[in-house]
């Protein structure tokens, strides 16, 4: 009964505590305040810096640091003008290279991987154990066949498949053991758990004898599946956070599969496809151990070329800022539209508790 | 439309939670799947809508055999227990859904979203999102999106578990005379018996996936088929004491009762309505039986008082519970003697829990078998 009578509090008290239940006591909010503009900072700074070097004469680098422009040094566009004049076309191809390798391959990563996830959160799958190790022992053979005997690939392929048909039809319903929905995820996430840079010679291997080395082709592939991985992952989480009583629902109500999908799960989904496009794009567009290994020339991509500045005199500091600055004009478009998606999530009131 | 199951079992893996369930359902009537939580009243439903395959038996909607059929084709309105709202739509707009589906011209959409919104009372707030309703007016938008359509069959699934007492007596009064107005042939789920007892043409009692007793809600209460269904319906409570038929007497620690008809029975369990009980004085005596007890509570409810009593038992103290005037007044553990009022007495097989029917009775069933065999 003591307690409940307020006591007139000091300054120093009423400092630290809030004055309701809903806000951040005074000396508290001042403190998260510092802690958050010095992140910023941290975070900004280097943009900042960025920045300015694009516009730094060769001597403001070497003799620096010099921190505002006017003031400090004078600000030219000689390295603009080198990048974007004397090597002109040099520069917008590996440009247009990687926004057509990013788009396409993230669009194809989220289009596939989405059609994954929807369906390993929508449906049961028993894959049989028997079968499995069946096929892998099938196509074990084929490999056999074809190196060791020299067999035509056409007809390896061929008796292998019509072996694993008949293995099929005569063995899976006879297999106890069976793998589920996750033991499925578990495998597809296992192919990034190895870091690309592991793969990465056969990868060159198979596209150099198929002829593809230093086109769109083989990079928008490659980063497609190395992507997918991440892409189900992630989603999985979205959609399985999304009832699966709304579309029945909407099923019942005498909706169509496709329209189920479009008008009750898609603009549930968007946020989750929102974050993910967003989060590959970024991958893809950064990539560079992949790209270095797959392209030369024709299909070079942005991370090459601003490493390539720093090949033969050394870093090349201004240069390599105007290409990191128009780098990030892509990604940043696309961050301000994904955003907005992401921002619309609303699952809230769907289903009881 | 009427709607049939026969010989339906669902099993998930190894695990069998509808074991072998016949229902028929005829044109227009309205049954109550009553059951305890987990005894598989949803699987059951969702195996009517197409929801979730059937294992093994047969599902028709009027004699075509819809077993395989996807739920779009069934023409269903269902209620579910999680409500499935479209968060991304309005009220307005989730009520009118299966009529978007349906092409209804604009109008008379408005119109029925409108009709639809007042029988449930939601017309204040036909432009809100689901997030921004109370649990209970969520399950309303739900119930009022399955009545804007007239289909072949309702399904609900505790459709009025979220409201509040009073509401939930005027939903059910509503839901019944709309039912009986639209005509449509309606199952419900509930594990509220007295839903079911107040809706039901036909309750099916369901315990771990059978149905235990299939019948109008009065036979249900009067003639249960077993100690489940004794049990599960009526509040309070069946008492239940433990004990000995012999030479036509029911007798145990605390209770004598005449029971002529009934062969001996070693384990028998007797139960007895909380209505058809008293408590008598010393000068009153029982026809029928009487059975010794201590006051144990009182319970004034404002037209009654539930009394409850502690009895010795074969194996350990039992309650059993007595309905008085309200204004009977007694101390606590006072002893009492209660006396049996009515000839309404069942008894059960301790063991296996079936009924066990005295010899006129028992020729009854047998014959009522036999016709339903021919
Ligand atoms: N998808 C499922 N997989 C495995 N078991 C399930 C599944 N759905 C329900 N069950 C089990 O089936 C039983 C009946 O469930 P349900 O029909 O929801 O019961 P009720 O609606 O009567 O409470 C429960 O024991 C539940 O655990
Ligand atoms: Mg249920």
């Amino acid at each position: 009964m003591q307690r409940s009578k307020q006591q007139p509090k000091s300054l120093w008290q009423r400092m630290w505590e809030p004055k309701d239940v809903q806000s951040i006591a005074p000396a508290k909010k001042v403190l998260t305040y510092i802690v958050l503009i010095a992140w910023t900072f941290v975070v900004l700074f280097p943009l900042y810096w960025l920045f300015i070097t694009s516009f730094k004469l060769p001597i403001h680098v070497s003799d620096g640091p010099f921190y505002i422009p006017f003031i400090d040094f004078q600000p030219s566009l000689h390295a603009w003008e080198y990048i974007f004049v004397d090597l002109g076309s040099d520069t917008l191809r590996p440009y247009m290279n990687s926004v057509i390798i990013a788009f396409i391959s993230t669009a194809l990563a989220v289009f596939i991987g989405s059609m994954s996830a929807y369906a390993l959160t929508r449906i049961e799958y028993k894959p049989k154990v028997g079968s499995i190790m069946g096929f892998i022992a099938i196509l074990g053979l084929v490999v056999y066949l074809t190196v060791s005997i020299k067999m035509a690939w056409q007809l390896s392929l061929s008796i292998g498949g019509a072996l694993f048909l008949m293995f099929i039809f005569a063995f899976n319903k006879h297999f106890k053991r069976s793998l589920n929905n996750n033991d499925i995820l578990f495998w597809i996430i296992s192919q990034r758990i190895m870091p690309p840079v592991v793969s990465v010679l056969p990868i060159y291997i198979m596209f150099q004898q198929s002829g593809l080395l230093d086109t769109h082709f083989a990079l928008i592939v490659t980063y497609m599946a190395v992507n997918l991985p991440i892409a189900v992952w992630l989603m999985r989480d979205f959609f399985a956070r999304i009832p699966v009583d709304l579309e029945e629902s909407a099923m019942l109500d005498g909706a169509s599969r496709m329209r189920v999908f479009l008008t009750i799960f898609m603009p549930l989904a968007k946020p989750g496809l929102a974050a993910t496009t967003m989060l590959i794009l970024i991958l893809s567009w950064n990539e560079y151990l992949l790209a270095l290994f797959l392209s030369t020339a024709d299909a070079q991509t942005m991370p090459l070329m601003v490493a390539a500045q720093n090949a033969t005199r050394g870093p090349q500091w201004w240069y390599m800022s105007v290409l990191i600055v128009v780098m990030i004009i892509p990604v940043l478009i696309a961050a301000a539209f994904m955003g907005r998606l992401i921002s619309k999530g609303q699952l809230g009131g769907a289903v009881k508790g | 439309m009427s709607i049939e199951l026969k010989g339906v079992r669902k099993r998930y893996g190894s695990v069998e939670v509808v074991k072998g369930v016949d229902i028929t359902v005829e044109d227009g009537q309205f049954l109550v799947l009553l059951g305890p939580s987990g005894c598989g009243k949803t699987t059951l439903l969702r195996m009517m809508a197409g929801l979730e395959t059937v294992t093994e038996g047969k599902v028709y909607i009027t004699d075509e055999d819809v077993t395989d059929v996807l739920p779009k084709y069934r023409d269903i309105a269902m209620v579910f227990q999680s409500y499935a709202l479209y968060p991304h739509m309005t009220v307005a707009e989730n009520i009118g859904y299966p009529l978007l589906l349906r092409k209804t011209e604009e109008s008379a959409k408005q119109k029925a979203i409108v009709e639809a919104a007042e029988k449930v009372h939601l017309e204040p707030y036909l432009d809100r999102y689901p997030r921004q309703l109370s649990g209970g007016q969520r399950q309303r938008v739900a119930l009022a999106r399955a009545m804007v359509r007239r289909p072949r069959l309702f399904l609900m699934d505790e459709p009025l578990s979220n409201l509040d007492a009073k509401l939930r007596g005027h939903m059910r009064a509503e839901l019944k005379h709309l039912q009986k107005k639209l005509g449509v042939t309606t199952v419900y789920v509930t594990h509220d018996q007295i839903e079911a007892m107040t809706l039901a043409d036909k309750v099916a009692v369901i315990h771990n996936g059978v149905i235990q007793q299939l019948d109008t809600p009065r036979n249900i209460y009067n003639d249960p088929a077993n100690l489940f269904v004794a049990g599960f319906v009526g509040s309070p409570q069946m008492n239940m004491i433990r004990g000995v038929i012999q030479n036509g007497r029911f007798s145990s620690v605390a209770a004598d009762v005449h029971c002529q008809t009934m062969q001996d029975h070693s384990d028998a369990v007797m139960g007895v309505r909380p209505e058809d009980l008293t408590i008598i004085t010393d000068t009153q005596s029982s026809q029928i039986g009487t059975i010794k007890a201590r006051i144990y509570s009182l319970e004034l409810t404002g037209d009654e008082t539930i009394v409850t009593c502690s009895i010795e038992d074969k194996v350990e103290q039992a309650q059993i519970v007595v309905r008085m005037p309200p204004d009977y007044e007694e101390q606590i553990d006072a002893p009492v003697e209660i006396a049996i009022t009515s000839e309404r007495i069942f008894f059960f097989d301790d063991e296996q829990g079936s009924r066990l029917r005295d010899n006129s009775e028992q020729a009854l069933v047998n014959d009522t078998a036999m016709s339903a065999m021919s």
